[in-house]
């Protein structure tokens, strides 16, 4: 009993040690300064675009628009280092493929809604393998591939610290402004329609919202792990409260709690922050499902 | 009669989704104040009807005019209630964020609803019975309750004509009547068309019933026989009207 409480007290220690010496890091490491700026500003996108997704249950569109995005930035660097256009970063690639596979899927799920599982697949396997293939013709290091695959937030520029900021303020103002028409369309596309809200430019413009937020997550966790930071904070925010706007105020929080909890435990033993963030969600979650069956079963005994 | 009595008009209005028509040269009046069961069978064209009304399909042939308008120009004047079978039931909304939905169109278009769209909002949900359930999460009403939000949300919009598709599908008997009479007290103000399957009980509450089974039919209630009822139906259908006492002789 003893020597188990020394060990637990230990490692509260050394849990100590990690995170006063990541606060310490941060105070003087632009880096990590940079990386928690982008972390605590993707958040925000995140937590509002992830509710309406998991409101809407479509985290499988997210995540055909999140695989295309390495089409993007495939040619992007492509374009950057072979043809040498020197202003192209893969960013900005990001942004053009996520626009382009968030109209074509909306458009297909609005016109031919039982081809739309058919297209999402194709458009997310055929987005991936473009980007695998300019990859490949352009020299370099594969590191860049694995950062865009599970994301490296310590490798954020100054200037896709901007890019990330201006997504992020476009996704708020639009998500705040449209709320209601948005609301209406996830809940009742039909009944929105009588009510002479053009329901296929709203679905649309929520689509392209979601991709923008999937680019801004990519640089945090990568294309890979998008759909758990944008599906768990909005799943664990769902259980405790029942407005959307509240769901949206929980998963933003939540979400700035795990990617800032994942700089910080990931930066002394040099893990991957962005596998750390997304391991921090899902224990999240899992721990808020047993609670809920904990606190649901209790009353009944 | 005059126009401004007229609330729904049909002129030989003909409708396919392909070849054959689900809907065949049908003309009818409903007039202001109204209340109209659409009865028939299933298949028989009734959810194309209100589609036609909703101005949703544009029919092929002839001419509808909905308070005086085509339909997608009388929309905001529409109150709307679909089937809620097709609603996701986990959705993230209270009561209140349900039947605000029916302010769109009336409301500005950005940015949130105005203290008038909460007030007619409130009205509604009392007009139904749930003003004390407001803040209610959707998911912990029951499916009576979550009906009558539906309907409250149709109501929000201040619409001069009210159309419920299948109002009382899943419901109690006993919250069946209450909706009914909830319904006859509205009916007061504005006119009311339903979609039932209730064929039975169609003359204890409605003024009209509009038949259809590809042809359109309409009768007064009062005139309606269990023999025009079993002919739509092509089986025996039993009546009850609204002296409760039983008019089909056939059906015995």
């Amino acid at each position: 009993m003893g020597a188990k409480c020394d060990s637990f007290i230990a490692i509260i220690r050394i849990r100590g040690r990690v995170v006063i010496e990541f606060i310490e890091a941060v105070t003087y490491n632009t880096i990590l300064q940079n990386a928690l700026i982008v972390g605590v500003v993707a958040s925000v996108a995140c937590g509002i675009m992830g509710s309406y997704i998991v409101a809407r249950r479509i985290s499988y569109i997210a995540g055909g628009i999140a695989h295309c995005t390495l089409g993007g930035m495939g040619i992007a660097r492509y374009l950057n280092r072979v043809v040498g256009w020197s202003w192209l970063e893969p960013l900005h690639g990001a942004v053009a493929a996520a626009l382009l596979a968030a109209v074509i899927i909306g458009y297909v799920s609005l016109r031919a809604r039982q081809r739309e599982d058919t297209v999402i697949s194709a458009l997310w396997a055929s987005g991936m393998a473009i980007g695998i293939l300019f990859i490949a013709r352009t020299p370099g290091y594969g590191e860049d591939l694995m950062s865009y695959l599970f994301g490296n937030i310590l490798l954020v520029s100054t200037n896709d610290l901007y890019l990330v900021i201006a997504l992020d303020v476009v996704v708020l103002a639009l998500g705040l402004i449209f709320y209601n028409r948005f609301l209406a369309v996830c809940y009742d596309a039909e009944f929105a329609r009588l009510r002479g809200v053009n329901v296929e430019f709203y679905y649309l413009l929520l689509l392209s919202l979601v991709a923008l937020t999937v680019v801004v997550l990519v640089t945090v966790v990568g294309l890979v792990l998008v759909i758990a930071l944008l599906t768990l904070p909005a799943a664990i925010a769902n259980h405790f409260v029942a407005r959307l706007w509240q769901v949206m105020l929980i998963a933003i929080a939540i979400s700035m709690g795990c990617t800032v909890a994942g700089l910080a435990i990931s930066y002394s033993p040099q893990l991957p922050p962005g596998a750390t963030t997304i391991a921090i969600c899902a224990a999240a979650y899992l721990l808020t499902l047993i609670l809920k069956r904990t606190f649901q079963s209790s009353p009944q005994t | 009669m005059t126009d401004t009595d007229v609330a729904i008009k049909f002129e030989n209005v003909s409708f396919a989704y392909e070849r054959e028509n689900v809907v065949d040269n049908a003309s009818f009046t409903v007039v202001d104040r109204d209340f109209v069961g659409i009865i028939g069978p299933n298949g028989g064209g009734k959810s194309t009807l209100v589609k036609l009304m909703l101005g949703v399909l544009k029919p092929q042939k002839g001419k509808i005019e909905v308070l005086g308008h085509a339909p997608h120009r009388a929309c905001s004047r529409i109150g709307y209630m679909p089937q809620h079978s097709n609603l996701d039931p986990e959705f993230p909304v209270t009561a209140i964020d349900v039947v605000l939905m029916g302010r769109l169109g009336i409301t500005s278009s950005v940015g949130p609803y105005g203290s008038k769209d909460r007030n007619a909002a409130m009205k509604a949900l009392e007009e139904v019975g749930l003003a004390d359930h407001f803040n209610r999460p959707l998911k912990s009403l029951s499916g009576g309750q979550r009906q009558r939000v539906l309907i409250a949300r149709a109501l929000a919009g201040e619409p001069q004509l009210l159309i419920l598709d299948e109002p009382t599908a899943n419901l109690d008997p006993a919250v069946q009547d209450e909706l009914y009479d909830q319904l006859r007290e509205l009916n007061k103000k504005i006119t009311v068309v339903i979609v039932s399957h209730d064929v039975g009980f169609i003359s204890l509450y409605f003024k009209t019933a509009i038949c259809v089974s590809r042809q359109v039919h309409t009768h007064s209630t009062h005139d309606l026989t269990s023999q025009q009822v079993t002919d739509m139906y092509g089986r025996e259908v039993r009546l009850i009207h609204r002296d409760h006492s039983d008019t089909g002789a056939c059906c015995d």
